[in-house]
């Protein structure tokens, strides 16, 4: 019995959202001759990849009860030091090893003030996210820094097999992660500490610790982003990532995930994302709709998304 | 004064998927009685305060109110007919002053509904509280105020609201003596004034104190409707467990051991001072006191969840830094909390994550979970401590109070601990579950581990424990070993009513 009810619980929810993809699939292919070719899809996976790997941070911090609002500004600012520090040496190893470890230093910085000073998720990270673009802003002066170097941009623009490389790494990232969630001892923590901080202290969990690696986890994915980011336009905007995190944390209320934490996992993210990317790409290619209202889809699906689950719950609760 | 005069449920039932809660209820509940209602966990009592509360849709039967069928759809609506229920909980906003709080939903205006009459309201406030015998500042937040002051600003919330059926729900299981003395008063006087309460309570002695009848719920059917001058607690206990047992300790008494933990001196500022003993293998070591008196701190302590200013503790002859409770516990030191809901349990998780949750350090490898190794142990667990679950996947929050207690130990015993502190572990379960948890720790025992036990019934320490140190006020001030369990005498020293006689002379 109980099995089954969690079974009603968690994977309905997937089941619905797959049955929701397949849908806006049909009814998009049917509205657009362009929806439904492979050329289209490689198209939707690419210009969702950088929403694709930080829902993957996101849903860690998400589920261990918390909240990072810095990732957009993370990226930006990582990305200006791995430059800056190509361009003094000349060596894109350096440079690209520069983004991601700054993306985790940044991620550090947020899980000292949230775990170990004890300030509020939110607070701590829309604070960073100022900071973070601020500086961004006051190195690049607000303009646009370009960068050539194919070695350098490879993760942005490389392919094999006709397959550009993003899509190869994003399938690895998410089974890396999905097994680091389900079956670590750090995995677990999070969820412990998401669904009861106290029960889990006095269980032996390091909650600071594991809480302080859940936000360099997540700057970390925001320093790899940066990487793509760089490498698909050719250049750094001091404005790159601006609005990340609001489309990461639609896309993973939208899979369903509680954002009060404790609950969730990767697959639920990934079909939240997925849902996302097919929705604004049709936007994108039904001519007769108009940029602007993107973001009023976006904040609709939201609304729509949390009233179906509140739905399901009560059906499937008790 | 009431506005009416009997609620009465017939012929009440109510399923879940897989349970059958409530089925055939009928009582009634008449305007100046107290009606007991008593029922092991899981016996239904408060899926039937939720159907009355309009929390619930029943299944089947009808509700009625003065000979009148009524349909009460959600809490709005019982309100509305009078139904008030004070939950364990408080429902008061903690940042929101008395008379606020008074009037949420129901504010007193003026000028076409603009303008909040303050004066007006205050003054019914003070007359509101007058009825439940409290006078405090009415322009304090409530978060200032005793649990105890709380509960009877609950209880004036629901004057305020023209309720004349109170429900009360184990309304006294934060309150000291004194407090019940109080509220019982109260309850008396509401009584007189022609209000029904209906009382639910673990504490039998409560329910004769207090109640006039008593129903008596049993795995969904009532049993029956008594007088409370006609059965006798025993009789109660008997009715609710459906057989004639009595507690049973079942403690098979053994030669100690060699010493496992040696405490010397320990102290820490405002909670506890010079606390001083040693423990030894197959020990049960009880700490009692009254709420705060430092006995509960102590186990914290020893655990690494508190820290203490001075004092050494040693475990097997070797010091240790109790620097946090995952040092603790490689040491073989396990602890189960007071509150499994607060402290115990990951309510989302389910009972094989929950059960492995203090082992994942030894069940993993370079970080990663061994799951074949985390199913058998959690398995092994579910049988020895014969957890009642459908699956090991079931989520702990579905599981019966008893059934979650015994997660909340089994997590303990994932490894063999070699020090055991058990913080009040029978603590709102059922009697049957409770001597199933007896039957653990003297096993535990049996098996050489050293046991330290806090207990809020004294005849759980005197059942179950060698020793026994009584605290008072942060300091040990008397010990008693096992034949020497004198009920009175341990109650005495706690309250400080008795001349303390230091143990072991050892006294400064």
């Amino acid at each position: 019995m109980g099995s089954f009810r969690q079974f009603a619980r968690y994977r309905i929810k997937l089941l619905t959202l797959i049955g929701i993809a397949v849908l806006l699939i049909a009814v998009f292919s049917f509205v657009s001759p362009f929806f439904f070719s492979a050329n289209n899809f490689v198209n939707v996976i690419v210009h969702s990849s950088i929403l694709a790997i930080l829902a993957i941070g996101m849903t860690f911090v998400i589920i261990s009860g918390g909240l990072d609002l810095s990732v957009g500004s993370i990226i930006a600012f990582s990305g200006v030091l791995g430059v800056l520090l190509f361009r003094q040496t000349g060596s894109a190893a350096l440079g690209l090893a520069a983004c991601v470890a700054a993306g985790c230093l940044m991620g550090l910085v947020n899980g000292l003030l949230i775990g170990y000073m004890g300030i509020n998720a939110f607070i701590a990270t829309i604070a960073t996210l100022a900071v973070y673009r601020g500086a961004t802003l006051m190195i690049t002066g607000g303009r646009t820094i370009s960068v050539t170097d194919p070695s350098f941009n490879f993760l942005g623009q490389a392919q094999v097999l006709q397959v550009p490389v993003i899509i190869p790494v994003l399938a690895g990232l998410y089974v890396l992660f999905h097994f680091v969630l389900q079956r670590t001892v750090f995995g677990r923590s999070i969820y412990a500490i998401g669904g009861n901080p106290r029960a889990a202290r006095v269980s032996g969990i390091r909650v600071r610790f594991m809480t302080l690696m859940v936000y360099a986890l997540s700057g970390t994915l925001a320093g790899i982003c940066a990487v793509y980011v760089i490498g698909r336009l050719s250049s750094l905007q001091p404005w790159a990532g601006q609005g990340a995190e609001f489309e990461t944390i639609v896309a993973i209320v939208l899979g369903g995930i509680n954002i009060a934490g404790g609950e969730g996992d990767l697959l639920e993210s990934l079909a939240g994302v997925a849902i996302i990317a097919i929705i604004l790409n049709a936007l994108n290619l039904i001519p007769a709709i108009d940029p602007f209202y993107h973001y009023v889809v976006k904040g609709a699906v939201i609304i729509g998304a949390i009233a179906i689950y509140e739905r399901l719950n009560k059906v499937t609760a008790r | 004064m009431a506005s009416h005069q009997e609620l009465q449920v017939r012929d009440i039932a109510k399923s879940f998927p897989g349970v059958r809660a409530l089925e055939g209820v009928s009582i009634a509940f008449k305007s100046g009685r107290v009606h007991g209602l008593v029922g092991e966990n899981g016996a239904g009592k408060s899926t039937l305060v939720k159907i009355i509360a309009g929390v619930y849709r029943r299944d089947g039967g009808t509700v009625l109110i003065d000979g009148q069928e009524v349909e009460i759809h959600d809490p709005r609506a019982a309100n509305e007919a009078g139904i008030s229920v004070i939950h364990q909980e408080f429902s008061l906003f903690p940042e929101l002053n008395v008379v606020q709080n008074l009037f949420i939903g129901i504010e007193d205006t003026q000028l076409g509904g603009t303008v909040l009459n303050k004066r007006a309201m205050e003054r019914r406030a003070r007359e509101v509280l007058g009825r439940v015998g409290l006078s405090v500042a009415v322009n304090l937040p409530v978060k200032y105020f005793s649990v105890a002051e709380l509960q009877l600003i609950e209880i004036a919330k629901c004057l305020m609201r023209d309720a004349w059926l109170i429900i009360m729900d184990e309304p006294t299981s934060a309150l000291s003596e004194s407090e019940k003395n109080t509220l019982f008063r109260i309850i008396r006087t509401m009584k007189e004034e022609g209000l029904a309460i209906l009382y639910i309570s673990h504490h039998l002695e409560e329910i004769t104190e207090i109640a006039d009848e008593v129903s008596i719920l049993r795995d969904g059917r009532l049993v029956g409707t008594y007088e409370v001058g006609e059965v006798s607690q025993q009789s109660i206990t008997n009715l609710m467990v459906g057989k004639d047992i009595e507690l049973v300790f079942n403690r098979t008494r053994r030669p100690l051991g060699k010493t496992v933990l040696e405490v010397r001196d320990l102290s820490r500022e405002g909670r506890f001072q010079g606390v001083g003993f040693a423990l030894h293998e197959g020990e049960v070591l009880g700490l009692c006191g009254l709420l705060g008196f430092g006995h509960a701190a102590v186990c914290e302590a020893l655990f690494g969840l508190e820290p203490y200013d001075a004092g050494s503790v040693a475990l097997d002859g070797k010091p240790l830094e109790l620097s946090g409770p995952l040092e603790a516990m490689k040491q073989g030191i396990m602890y189960v909390p007071e509150d499994r809901k607060r402290e115990g349990l990951i309510p989302v998780m389910d009972t094989e994550e929950n059960l492995t949750l203090m082992s994942l350090h030894w069940l993993s490898r370079l970080g990663w979970i061994d799951v074949g190794e985390q199913s058998e142990i959690a398995g092994s667990l579910i049988d020895r401590l014969s957890i009642k679950v459908s699956s090991p996947r079931q989520t702990v929050d579905n599981l019966s109070g008893g059934n979650q207690q015994k997660v909340v130990i089994g997590k303990c015993l994932s490894r063999p601990p070699r020090l055991l502190i058990l913080n009040d572990p029978t603590r709102g379960i059922d009697v049957g579950a409770k001597e199933e948890i007896y039957r653990i720790i003297d096993r535990l025992a049996g098996q050489g581990v050293a046991i330290i036990m806090i207990s809020s019934e004294l005849p759980e320490y005197i059942g179950l424990c060698d020793r026994l140190l009584v605290f008072r006020r942060g300091r040990v001030i008397r010990e008693f070993a096992h034949p020497e369990f004198d009920q009175k005498q341990i109650l005495a020293s706690m309250l400080g009513t008795a001349e303390a006689t230091p143990a072991e002379g050892e006294s400064q």
